[in-house]
């Protein structure tokens, strides 16, 4: 490893906070995937730790449920808790890295729980993946467009 | 990306029968909206710390003249985005327009941009636009003042108003009401007749008299005042800024002042080729004025420089003619007869050309008016009929002509040929001056009015000796 590597960028990361939080997340994730599916624990991290580290944060932590789906799809609920925690701990490294507020990241928190009761409450009454995944992306693209009309008014540019 | 991501997620979750991919999907979904929210509050923060100013150098300028405009931004606090502000300029202010951009933590920056109008007119520079970026999102708020640059047209030099080449010194425009009344002014003292009101007698006058007196006033009027403008091609003669359009376009301007000062009412009709161009009709506001000034510094002549209008004949002089030549039976008069033998169709010639259309659309109203009329004299028998039509029913008539002569390019060239013109010209306005209830004045450069008559004055002197 050269200097550069060591000096600059990788510790740079590490400094922050939410960079610290987020590799608190890989090791749980990483510690659970190891231990129910090494391979695939190990070839999930070696292209998601890049992708989070170049910047492709969502994109890391997209590929990271993948990772955690796909192993804990056929686990009893107790094993897809435990796997879950990483992502969990990463989705709020987010968070604190683009900067929120408080009441911003606790709008965004509430807005993720009030999500995932849509999806539990779909599941529930219909029985389909299908119908909570169109649920979940209509209550989401709805919530969306709230917030921009708050903006506009907000903002004065709408009557 | 983040669509992408949560779409191929929700496909997988569907594909798979999995719903721990949803998690995923919520993770991400809650993500972005909380960022959405954050830039909400960002933009709330820009616009309430920013202030910005577009100051213009100065507020009135001349066509081709250039004037600075100056953009500043300031921030109570750092900025907490990248701010793009750039100012609305209107077309027609010949300049590209800049792009302030201040990063995340600046809190101040300006810029100047030179402003040089092609055309006359009222340019707004209307309020900034902003535009807030962060990773995500981007809006974009208008924000700060407007500013207002007032493009006036070249105005010629020397401009000269007057008859027979002398200057008048009266302000053109102003009218008496030519009746004693009970107005502000004082106007005279007269003895007091029964039934005249008590509140008119002047006590002072009276006593000092010995014999009741009462005062009259001078009454206040508010005729209504029609400005004429004719933006024929003819109009267009002249040099660049000299044009006769320029001169007129002055003297209708300085009328627009004066009424405004006397708080008469003021329109406007414009006549090109086809008819009225444009008509306001005369109302008393302060928007009205400043619309007439826009319009006026806005006109510009349309259609064919020369104009096929030979030196026509009146309609008295057409039925004279006609009458003489009645039993005319030599090859002269049966060859001339046919010329003048219907006067119907030389009124019906005039009819249709546009400024006496324009007048006879707008002179039957039952007030009485004042029509300003600013024209050339490059179409004689349309104007004396347009200006007798615009004289009806009691209302008086200012005509303002340019002289064709004077914007020949030959002008100064040939001074005695156009002396010559000159004089046939001066009958022309003489002739219009003498119509009831109208003056005529000629309208053009002062210096090349002088250098005419000088000429005119040299070729008589020389015919004496």
């Amino acid at each position: 490893m050269s200097n550069a590597v060591v000096d600059g960028r990788f510790l740079r990361v590490l400094r922050t906070p939410a960079t610290l939080l987020a590799l608190v997340g890989w090791l749980v994730t990483g510690a659970a995937l190891v231990l129910f599916d090494p391979v695939f624990g190990i070839v999930t991290l070696l292209v998601a730790l890049p992708l989070w580290i170049g910047g492709l944060r969502s994109g890391a932590f997209a590929l990271t449920q993948v990772g955690v789906a796909t192993i804990a799809a056929s686990g009893p609920p107790v094993t897809i808790a435990i796997l879950e925690a990483g992502p969990i701990v990463l989705a709020i490294a987010l968070l604190a890295e683009a900067d929120l507020t408080l009441r911003a990241s606790v709008i965004a928190l509430a807005i993720g729980g009030g999500l995932l009761g849509v999806v539990i409450a779909a599941l529930a009454v219909w029985a389909s993946v299908t119908a909570a995944g169109i649920a979940l992306v209509i209550t989401a693209a709805l919530t969306s467009y709230l917030v921009h009309r708050y903006e506009l008014l907000t903002l004065g540019l709408v009557a | 990306m983040l669509a992408a991501l949560v779409s191929a997620l929700v496909g997988l979750a569907i594909l798979a029968a999995t719903p721990v991919y949803l998690v995923g999907v919520v993770a991400l979904v809650a993500v972005g909206i909380g960022k959405q929210y954050r830039f909400v509050q960002t933009a709330r923060t820009v616009q309430a710390t920013t202030t910005i100013t577009q100051s213009l150098g100065r507020p009135r300028i001349s066509v081709g003249d250039d004037v600075e405009l100056e953009l500043s931004v300031e921030l109570s606090e750092p900025a907490p985005a990248t701010l793009a502000i750039s100012p609305d300029l209107p077309v027609g202010l010949g300049a590209t327009t800049p792009t302030i951009t201040i990063d995340p933590g600046d809190t101040e920056a300006s810029e100047r941009v030179s402003l040089s109008p092609h055309v006359a007119g009222a340019f707004t520079v209307k309020k900034a636009a902003v535009t807030i970026t962060t990773d995500s999102f981007a809006e974009t708020l208008r924000m700060g003042n407007t500013s207002e640059l007032i493009a006036e047209p070249r105005s010629p030099r020397q401009l000269h108003v007057g008859a027979g080449g002398d200057e008048i010194a009266a302000a053109y425009g102003d009218h008496s009401a030519e009746r004693g009344g009970s107005g502000l002014d004082p106007a005279e003292l007269r003895k007091y007749v029964p039934g005249d009101p008590a509140a008119r007698i002047d006590w002072k006058a009276t006593a000092r008299l010995g014999e009741t007196y009462v005062r009259e006033f001078e009454a206040q009027t508010d005729r209504a005042t029609v400005l004429v403008s004719d933006c024929r091609g003819p109009l267009a003669a002249g040099e660049s800024g000299h044009r006769k359009i320029d001169y007129l376009r002055d003297v209708l301007l300085a009328v627009t002042a004066v009424s405004e000062r006397l708080d008469d009412p003021l329109g406007l009709l414009t006549v090109d080729e086809s008819g009225i161009a444009q008509r306001v009709d005369p109302t008393r506001s302060n928007t009205q004025y400043n619309t007439i000034r826009t319009h006026l510094r806005e006109i510009e002549p349309t259609g064919l420089l020369g104009r096929d209008d030979p030196e026509t004949q009146t309609v008295a002089q057409t039925t004279r003619a006609a009458s003489l030549l009645r039993g005319d039976d030599t090859a002269f008069g049966q060859t001339l007869r046919p010329y003048v033998a219907s006067v119907r169709s030389h009124v019906e010639r005039v009819r249709s050309e546009p400024l006496f259309d324009a007048i006879n659309r707008t002179s039957d109203s039952e007030e009485q008016r004042l029509f300003v009329i600013a024209t050339d004299d490059s179409n004689r028998a349309e104007l004396r009929e347009a200006v007798k039509l615009a004289a009806r029913r009691g209302n008086q008539v200012l005509v303002f002509l340019t002289p064709s002569p004077l914007f020949e390019t030959y002008a100064l060239a040939d001074l005695e040929g156009t002396y010559e013109s000159y004089l046939s010209f001066e009958q022309f306005r003489k002739e219009l001056d003498r119509a009831p209830r109208t003056r005529a004045f000629e309208v053009g450069p002062g210096d090349r009015i002088e250098n005419v008559l000088a000429a005119g004055r040299r070729r008589r002197r020389v015919a004496r000796e």
